[in-house]
């Protein structure tokens, strides 16, 4: 059952970056000060590649498969969610296309950039709450000592030899946005 | 006939910047040459926007239906354009984040840029191709008076008053492009090396 408290964790950094993004993009709008794009694209870097890479695969194959299978009612809970999985992936291209349009054009394309990450992270919220909320605690009912197993295992190991990414890559990419935020949100030099 | 040498002329400046856009990736991929993120910016920010705004809407309202209309054999062709249309929209989201990811981690993901720009270059010219090779000598010989002033004027328009974009913005982002790119793709100055 470690699985499910990594997953809660996995989802509190994800939060935690997209309240940061949401904050920063909000500062943004002022015309007269020129956000700093290194954060963002750090930002949007790290929603982009841990979900993508390390955490949704996982989410997949050891916890949605398996307890379709246990729990043949939950099918249309499941499958709604790998669909957002998807669905996801789209809509942070959409992110990095309002990112590259407001760098290059700035001060244009400020509203767009806020609508789009506010728009995402809408979605994300609302997509993790889902899983915590319904999907956690169905595990919890339905999965056999066999399913625990491979779910701590999937979750214990920091890597995914697929992706060629390892989870200290992100914990290094979270500390690097962590510096170059400005405060409140980090610890970085305000934008002047 | 004007809308014609439009299309082509369009057609050239897409290609102008693919072209350097591929050349200076391929330059960026020497780990002790700094990039000048900015051109790469501007120039994704052209062919993503410019064809999306205003060329291919023109194409797919203006210079589509006639053809479909009086050649129906060519309803195959037109289908796989106007699918190319929605294909590249796609790629182009591909480009983006490369781009995004490539600037935040550096040398690492050079080579997926160099992978994405190519790949939606070839498609982008393998499209272009079929337009100029199948499509406008089908709609010079089959076009009616009527649709060539829809599609003149279409063109004369320029354009979309729901984008809210006008071709003059795009004029000035071609410029800027031009002023940034370095030597021989444009007239800003060289990158520089380390050590150099």
């Amino acid at each position: 059952m470690d699985a499910l408290q990594k997953i809660r964790d996995e989802h509190r950094t994800m939060s935690a970056v997209l309240l940061g993004l949401k904050e920063l993009a909000r500062d943004a709008q002022n015309a007269r000060v020129k956000p700093d794009f290194a954060v963002f694209r750090a930002m949007i870097r790290y929603i982009d590649e841990f979900p993508e890479a390390v955490h949704h695969p996982k989410e997949d194959r050891c916890l949605l498969e398996p307890l379709a299978v246990r729990a043949p009612e939950t099918r249309a809970l499941v499958e709604s969610l790998r669909r957002e999985h998807k669905k996801g992936t789209r809509l942070v291209r959409e992110l990095e296309r309002a990112l590259i349009f407001f760098e290059d054009g700035w001060p244009a394309g400020g509203a767009d950039f806020r609508g789009t990450i506010d728009a995402y992270a809408d979605f994300h919220w609302n997509h993790m709450r889902i899983e915590e909320q319904q999907v956690l605690p169905a595990a919890q009912r339905h999965f056999t000592p066999s399913d625990w197993e491979a779910i701590d295992r999937a979750f214990a190991v920091n890597r995914d030899p697929l992706a060629g990414i390892r989870e200290k890559d992100f914990r290094r990419l979270f500390t690097r946005i962590v510096t170059l935020a400005p405060e409140p949100v980090g610890l970085g030099d305000r934008w002047s | 006939m004007k809308a014609i040498q439009k299309i082509r002329d369009e057609h050239r400046s897409i290609s102008a910047v693919l072209h350097g856009l591929k050349q200076l990736a391929r330059d960026a991929q020497d780990p002790k040459v700094k990039p000048d993120f900015a051109v790469f910016r501007a120039m994704i920010h052209y062919i993503d926007e410019f064809p999306e705004k205003l060329h291919h809407p023109t194409e797919d309202n203006y210079l589509f239906p006639p053809i479909a209309n009086r050649v129906p054999a060519a309803q195959k062709l037109i289908d796989s354009l106007r699918a190319e249309h929605k294909e590249g929209a796609k790629l182009i989201r591909e480009l983006e984040r490369a781009l995004v990811l490539f600037e935040d981690s550096g040398a690492g993901a050079a080579r997926k840029f160099v992978e994405a720009v190519d790949a939606y270059a070839d498609f982008h010219w393998r499209h272009m191709r079929k337009e100029e090779q199948e499509i406008l000598p089908l709609a010079e010989k089959h076009f009616s008076a009527k649709d060539w002033d829809m599609l003149n004027e279409a063109f004369d328009v320029n354009r979309d008053p729901i984008a809210g974009i006008r071709e003059k913005d795009f004029s000035a982002l071609f410029t800027r492009i031009v002023s940034l790119a370095p030597e021989p793709i444009g007239l800003g100055s060289r990158w520089k090396k380390a050590g150099a």
